[in-house]
């Protein structure tokens, strides 16, 4: 009954539908740690869709006072931490779920590059996987400034004047992101904006849908070590999504308790803090940048971002030239130094 | 039968076609790109290329405040978002921004080393806003100081896009 009704009216019934979706997936996603790491940054965008329309229904994006000198953006901000029941766990899972999701995405990255799974046909996947690696980074630096407290205020500053650096383009983006020459009142609709609206659902969205189709296309390379063996995306890989969106709900859920999210000074646009800090997914630019001068800091970090992005094309022009094993051993070598200098730079961000 | 070169080459109505469509393009791209200009231009509120600034005299202080060499005044009006420091330099008296010339922090006016740090990169500016250490490139922004009838006066410079103006209600 339901099927016909189904088949006449939108011209498939759900068991077609199932037959189109399906297909066959390598154990190793269920199995190995290391392959399974794609689906974790999309749970977490999907908790964080979801934590995070909670939490846009409390946001108030005014910067200007409110009350006893303090922002309508601040206020909003406590009275979701400490005042109103529940969403305190709501905040909590929120910027958790924007750490899982930057720590997998960095995980699923060593990954793919490692297996060497961006070759050719697969190189857009890379490309898109990057340009998903930067809007995530955006979308933390976005929300981050939402908050209004100290730390909030000054990484903005901080971060669209790094941004203004950008050669030629540089000031105008600043300008168009702040609305104005410096941070203003209309400064925090448009973070808002970037934050809900344009990053997740106008970058992130088709882009996962683009990685996640091509993906699909070409198949996952597989190189894991256990034997190769398939089985079926609908349902039994969907399911086990399912079951690891649980397991991270429970455990952020359970860290929250432990760790409740908090909320510094109001922000002083006269006063900086002692000790300011992005956040920690930012060290490794934020320290490299305090070591060299700061246009070659720009300009080589653009540099860097630039040939990750394009590698796959990189290595494949290099094969031209280079023999094969030799183009290998330099991937392995730059994609190490890159691993540990990024690594080494985070932790002596940490200690300063 | 048809003559053999229209197969080949193009007709006279084939061409006529041809520079219609390309003048349609033309002109829908053109007028593509006003709007879209119009749209980005939307959103720059203080202007293409950076609004223009304005140079604002405000009262700061008595001279007698600040009449010894050393001397140093904060001159912080939150309200208005405007904050300098009064420094009395040998005699000469200046007027300095505290926004750190390399990504924009607050530095801090040390009064016994008669520097200024920036907590945000460690930068040292020495007390005429020259750079002494760390990654800026420029001294510190100097705001022209105007003394009269014993009162010193500060232009600040500001951008002429405000919003705060348009919040305040006044005129409701
Ligand atoms: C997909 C990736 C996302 C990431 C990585 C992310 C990241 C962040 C971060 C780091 C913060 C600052 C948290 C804090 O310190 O309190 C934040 C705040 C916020 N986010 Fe997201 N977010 C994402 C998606 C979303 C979505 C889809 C929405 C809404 C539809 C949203 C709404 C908000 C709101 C309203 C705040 C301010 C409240 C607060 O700070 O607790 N976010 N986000
Ligand atoms: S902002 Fe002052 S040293 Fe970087």
């Amino acid at each position: 009954m339901i099927r016909n009704f189904l088949k006449e009216r939108i011209g498939i019934t759900p068991g077609e539908l199932k037959d189109k979706i399906d297909e066959k997936v390598p154990t190793a996603l269920a199995r190995e740690f290391f392959f399974a790491l794609g689906g974790i940054p999309m749970i977490c965008f999907f908790i964080q869709f979801v934590t995070g329309l909670i939490l846009g229904a409390y946001y108030m994006n005014y910067s200007g006072e409110l009350a006893n000198g303090l922002s309508a953006t601040y206020i909003s901000i406590r009275n979701i931490t400490y005042e109103f029941p529940v969403l305190n766990y709501i905040r909590g899972v929120h910027q958790l779920g924007a750490n899982i999701m930057i720590v997998s995405l960095f995980l699923h990255m060593l990954r793919v590059f490692f297996t060497e799974s961006y070759r050719r046909p697969r190189e857009l996947i890379w490309v898109c996987g990057m340009l998903l690696f930067f809007t995530t980074l955006g979308l933390g630096f976005t929300g981050y400034a939402l908050v209004g407290d100290q730390l909030s205020y000054w990484a903005t500053q901080v971060g669209t004047n790094i941004a203004a650096a950008t050669p030629v383009i540089g000031p105008f983006i600043k300008r168009l992101m702040l609305g104005g020459t410096e941070i203003n009142l209309y400064t925090m609709p448009r973070f808002f904006l970037l934050h809900v609206m344009i990053l997740p659902l106008l970058v992130l969205t088709p882009l996962i849908m683009a990685h996640l189709l091509l993906a699909r296309e070409h198949g996952i390379s597989y190189t894991g070590r256990t034997e190769k063996s398939y089985y079926s995306l609908v349902p039994n890989h969907i399911f086990n999504e399912y079951k690891i969106l649980w397991v991270l709900v429970f455990s952020f859920v359970a860290i929250v308790y432990f760790f409740p999210p908090t909320l510094g000074e109001p922000a002083n646009p006269f006063l900086t803090p002692e000790h300011i800090k992005p956040e920690w997914y930012f060290f490794p630019m934020f320290h490299f940048l305090k070591l060299v001068p700061f246009q070659v800091g720009i300009l080589s970090t653009m540099g860097i971002f630039a040939v990750m992005t394009l590698w796959p094309f990189i290595q494949t022009i290099m094969e031209m030239f280079i023999p094969l094993n030799v183009v290998r051993i330099i991937a392995f070598t730059c994609g190490t130094i890159l691993m540990v200098v990024c690594m080494l730079f985070t932790v002596l961000e940490a200690l300063v | 039968m048809e003559n053999k070169s229209e197969e080949k080459g193009i007709t006279r109505r084939g061409f006529f076609q041809r520079i219609l469509v390309g003048f349609g393009l033309i002109i829908s791209a053109g007028a593509t790109g006003a709007i879209a200009s119009q749209l980005l231009k939307s959103l720059m509120p203080s202007g293409w290329f950076g609004e223009p600034y304005v140079y604002r005299k405000v009262y700061a202080a008595p001279i007698t405040e600040i009449n010894q060499v050393g001397a140093s005044i904060i001159f912080e009006d939150k309200a208005n978002n405007r904050k300098a420091i009064l420094i009395n330099n040998g005699g000469n008296i200046q007027a300095f921004s505290l926004v750190c010339t390399h990504l924009g922090c607050q530095v801090f006016w040390e009064k016994e080393r008669g520097k200024f740090l920036c907590p945000c990169h460690t930068a040292v500016f020495a007390a005429d806003g020259s750079v002494e250490s760390g990654p800026p490139e420029k001294s510190l922004d100097q705001y022209p100081v105007e003394i009269k009838d014993g009162l010193v006066y500060i232009s600040f410079r500001e951008p002429t896009w405000q919003p705060e103006q348009y919040f305040r209600g006044e005129g409701l």
